[in-house]
């Protein structure tokens, strides 16, 4: 890759961040959370592209972006405020941005007018405050891109049709102000700069240079006078002491032109270009930006300074604003780092911990004697790869918000496609999750807005009728819970209706006619391949691409799905998902003759129940009491056919574990054999999926183990689902109890 | 032509006598010109020169026309010229006339690496090329874009560059490291380009050393409040790479 290739993907990569930043707080500031700091926020990052884009020849990014960035300006300075319709703008001109920062991603040339209809809306709101359109570009955008200044200079075009017969004699006085050299300025460089320009003769004024006790040695005390032959414009003269234009006395006098002519120039300043004078051959070797060259010859100093606008005095305000939130966001010193690089790593930590793992066995080996510090210095190996490994992790951690930020803009599009009102509110953004599980995350999570947006909400009027307000909700939320990361999308639409649900799948052949089944059955059927239930197939949602789909993509992470729906009222989809897919703390657990592991996560506790708290109800499983609630257990052995050496009914222990929100069980096992960090193997690739395990895992003595998918060993004991409800439990707890 | 006295101090100046060396340079020679000896300025090891110092030699010499530059490099010489400028310039003493004075001290305050005797030739001192250290150059930019578009240019142009985040970083980091020029962006988190140049213009440590701004606008406003800052000068954003240079070279040639 060229530095320039590099570069550019530097620059896209910066984009995203910059875009993400940018719709994060355009959402603050849609929700009315703005402060000076939140449109600072979107301000820079516009700025930011637009700088980039112009490196990179972008066009009509950069065209965009200006007037993007030139409203922005007007608000953070408050010569605009936000109104609704602002905010629309605002955002719908984010949406453009982003669109054109993919197209130049994707190296297509974006249609010259795309965005036309929204850069309209900005210049029309530049408009409608009295912005000056000359602020604002317009059409002349597209040369200040080519960073050809308009402003200049009168002279200009008196030069230009000089420069023609030849060259010319400048007068030229310099003297350096007080303050030019402390600056870093300095005239050697400026007067050898000058001398590029043709033939200078200089004769220095050195009177002014004091006695050394009277010297102060930053001051320059010495003055040039000269002549400078040469073919170049008045203006390029001027643009060699264009950084000291308000530092220094500077006089450039043209002692070619008729003195007349010269005084009718200075004269009049404000005259426009005569229309027939020739277009202004800016050399194109010019080496400094001309604009600035003060447009009256006598640059004296104050006379040059314009009236100091609003905006110097509010800048350390804002400054001190940002020092408080948006940057502790914006981290401090970053650096990026490719993906595979830290992939490299987490291999080798998952190898570490196995090589750990079989270390430990050795040890164990080994006669005690020998062992007593080598155990003490295992457990510290133990436990800098467990620190070594949760770093690692925490590196390829992302915030879940990355894949949050594509919703808002995705529910205004679908509101403005189904003119449905929607309101989207979001939570938990900051929570990490491994990014290989963020990458997977953003189909399913765009689906079931989609389908929320389609199937969920009603229209407007509908939900007048139902007593609801116009406005729809979508709930979007992540957190913690138990070593897993939750997401929730809830909707306050109209449900899934059961009925219609039932209909359709009976059409379609998924449930046989005579079936009965719950309304928490029903409405689990639309993860069933093949289901779409809107009534016409709309380019939202229905593509053909069900819940079916979303279930097996959060399934094949590791993740469940539940859903909650209550009839008019809206509905609730959780995401269960683990934090990360390589290492993970589980409990080795020995069943029979066969080694398993039990995700700790899925684990409440462990117990070693007296033989009269557990009570067989039907074959294999039984009812254990537990602290006054029963529990259903599983026998593993019995589940997973494999001969233990247990009784029926005694001895061996019994882990509590989770299968889903407020469903737990008990899972009796031979023995515990430790707990210990694995490496996760996955053993779909080679075998398919296997009902009840989630993958496999090498142990320390080299051998591979199997781990539980306890949820799906739930699924598979098929205890009914009401049973390890808590409150039937209670209920149930009590009957047994009455009963004896 | 001058009152020869029998005492010859030769000095050697420093091989840059820029802004920063200035006032301790004034200081010395206010010391040794008051005097009757015979100043001889070994000026063979000067690679940079400018203004400030060319000032003091000037009023040196105008206080004691016993001042004289010895051995002047090209780059001492060039520097004069350019400025329309002339110093009075004598021949080194020759080894077999013995000056007899103890001034070693004062040739050694100023240039204190040369403890030697005054009248040592140039090259016994000679040191290894004073100029080959490259320029620094301190970028501020909070978009990496930019920051590396300027480290690839500068870098490429034969200059060191250090990097910052933002305002602060930038400040912080040149708390720490020297540079010999200072770029920075104007719209930047926590603390932006204009305070930037404030806060360094406002500490006397940082007196002489070059900013630039980096504007993405031709909008005079900017320009105006940067320079009203203090800053040296400005570059307008997107600039090609040979521009950048060319601009860079106007404050640190």
């Amino acid at each position: 890759m060229s530095s320039f290739e590099q570069l550019k993907q530097t620059f896209f990569d910066e984009c995203s961040d910059l875009l993400q930043q940018m719709e994060t707080s355009l959402t603050e500031i849609r929700a009315g959370n703005s402060t000076d700091d939140t449109v600072n926020a979107v301000f820079r990052a516009v700025h930011s592209i637009k700088g980039g884009a112009g490196i990179f020849g972008f066009e009509t990014l950069v065209k965009f972006a200006h007037v993007f960035e030139t409203v922005l300006d007007s608000i953070r300075s408050g010569a605009i405020a936000i109104t609704p319709d602002n905010i629309d703008t605002l955002l719908s001109a984010g949406d453009v941005l982003s669109d054109l920062v993919n197209m130049s991603r994707a190296d297509e040339a974006p249609p010259s007018d795309y965005g036309a209809e929204c850069r309209a809306a900005l210049e029309e709101i530049m408009r409608r405050n009295g912005g000056s359109e000359d602020n604002m570009g317009g059409s002349d955008i597209a040369d200040d891109f080519d960073d050809i200044d308009f402003t200049p200079v009168m002279a200009d075009a008196d030069d230009d049709g000089a420069a023609v017969d030849g060259p010319h004699d400048f007068a030229i006085t310099f003297r350096p102000g007080a303050e030019m050299v402390k600056k870093g300025n300095e005239p050697l460089f400026l007067l050898r700069e000058l001398r590029q320009l043709g033939e200078l003769e200089l004769v220095a004024e050195t009177d002014e240079i004091p006695p050394l006790a009277a010297m102060a040695s930053d001051k320059p005390y010495i003055g040039w006078t000269g002549t400078l032959r040469t073919d170049a414009s008045r203006a390029q003269i001027e643009a060699v002491f264009d950084f000291v234009s308000g530092d220094c006395e500077l006089d450039v006098r043209d002692l070619t032109v008729p003195p007349v002519a010269e005084l009718a120039v200075v004269a009049s300043p404000d005259v426009p270009l005569a229309p027939d004078l020739p277009a202004e051959p800016q050399p194109a070797a010019d080496p400094l930006p001309v604009e600035a060259a003060p447009p009256v010859p006598t640059a004296a100093a104050p006379a040059a300074e314009p009236p100091k606008p609003a905006m110097p005095a509010k800048a350390p305000e804002r400054a001190e604003g940002g020092a408080g939130q948006a940057p502790a966001k914006a981290a401090a010193t970053t650096t990026r780092v490719e993906l595979e690089k830290i992939d490299r790593v987490v291999n080798m930590v998952g190898e570490l911990v196995i090589a750990q793992a079989m270390l430990g066995q050795i040890v164990q080996e080994l006669p005690e004697h020998i062992t007593g510090r080598l155990m003490q210095t295992l457990d510290e190996v133990i436990h800098h790869t467990r620190e070594l490994k949760d770093s690692v992790m925490s590196i390829r951690a992302q915030p879940v918000g990355a894949v949050f930020q594509r919703m808002p803009r995705l529910v205004r599009e679908l509101s403005a496609k189904t003119g449905k009102r929607v309101r989207l509110e979001m939570s938990g953004e900051t929570t990490e999750v491994d990014r290989s599980i963020i990458e997977r995350l953003a189909d399913p999570l765009t689906h079931i807005i989609r389908n929320s947006m389609d199937h969920g909400i009603e229209a407007p009027t509908d939900r007048a009728a139902a007593g609801k307000p116009e406005e729809g909700t979508i709930y979007l939320g992540a957190e913690h819970r138990g070593g897993k990361i939750v997401i929730e999308v809830r909707d306050d639409g109209a449900g899934i209706n059961p009925d219609r649900v039932l209909k359709k799948a009976r059409e379609r052949g998924l449930v046989s006619s005579d079936a009965s089944l719950s309304e928490d059955e029903i409405n689990n059927l639309i993860f069933l391949p093949g289901f779409s239930t809107a009534e016409t197939i709309s380019d939202i949602s229905g593509r053909g691409v069900g819940m079916d789909v979303v279930k097996r993509n959060i399934q094949d992470i590791g993740g469940r799905i539940t859903l909650k729906s209550e009839r008019g009222r809206g509905m609730i989809l959780q995401l269960a998902l683990p934090l990360t897919l390589a290492v993970m703390d589980g409990m080795v657990i020995r069943v029979g003759r066969e080694t398993y592991v039990v995700p700790m996560s899925a684990m409440v506790e462990c117990l070693r129940p007296p033989r009269e708290d557990m009570h067989n109800l039907i074959g294999t499983r039984g009812m254990l009491k537990l602290r006054g609630d029963l529990l259903p257990i599983v026998n593993l052995a019995d589940l997973l056919d494999v001969g233990s050496v247990l009784d029926d009914d005694a001895g061996g222990v019994v882990i509590i574990t989770e299968a889903g929100d407020d469903v737990r069980f008990g899972l009796r096992v031979d023995e515990l054999l430790g707990h210990q960090q694995v490496v996760i193997k996955s053993i779909e690739e080679s075998y398919g999926s296997i009902p009840g395990i989630a993958a496999a895992t090498i142990l320390g003595n080299g051998r591979v183990a199997f781990i539980l998918d306890t949820e799906k060993l739930f699924e598979m004991a098929s205890i009914p689902p009401a049973m390890s409800q808590p409150l039937i439990q209670k209920v149930a707890a009590r009957a047994i109890a009455s009963a004896s | 032509m001058n009152t020869m006295t029998d005492q010859i101090v030769v000095a050697k100046l420093k091989p840059v006598m820029d802004l920063a060396a200035a006032e301790q340079f004034l200081v010395e020679m206010r010391s040794l010109v008051d005097t009757s000896i015979e100043l001889h300025l070994d000026a063979s090891e000067v690679r940079t020169l400018t203004t400030p110092c060319i000032q003091i030699i000037l009023a040196a010499v105008r206080a004691n026309h016993g001042v004289a530059v010895v051995s002047p490099s090209p780059e001492f010489v060039s520097a004069f010229t350019d400025l329309a400028l002339t110093f009075p310039q004598t021949e080194p003493v020759s080894m077999n006339e013995p000056a007899e004075i103890e001034p070693a001290q004062a040739a050694a305050s100023l240039a204190p690496e040369n403890s030697a005797g005054p009248n040592t030739q140039p090259e016994t001192f000679d040191q290894p090329e004073a100029e080959a250290m490259a320029k620094r150059i301190l970028t501020i930019d909070d978009s990496k874009t930019i920051r590396d578009m300027l480290r690839m240019t500068l870098t490429d142009a034969g200059y060191d560059v250090l990097q910052a985040v933002d305002g602060q970083d930038g400040v912080d980091l040149l708390e720490r490291e020297t540079v010999d020029l200072v770029i920075t962006d104007i719209n930047m988190p926590k603390m932006d380009g204009y305070e930037v140049v404030r806060h360094l213009r406002g500490n006397p440590a940082y007196d002489g050393l070059p900013i630039l701004v980096l504007t993405t606008e031709s909008d005079s406003d900017k320009k105006n409040i940067a320079r009203e800052a203090g800053a040296t000068g400005w570059m307008v954003k997107p600039f090609d790479p040979e521009r950048l240079v060319a601009t860079v070279r106007k404050v640190i040639p």
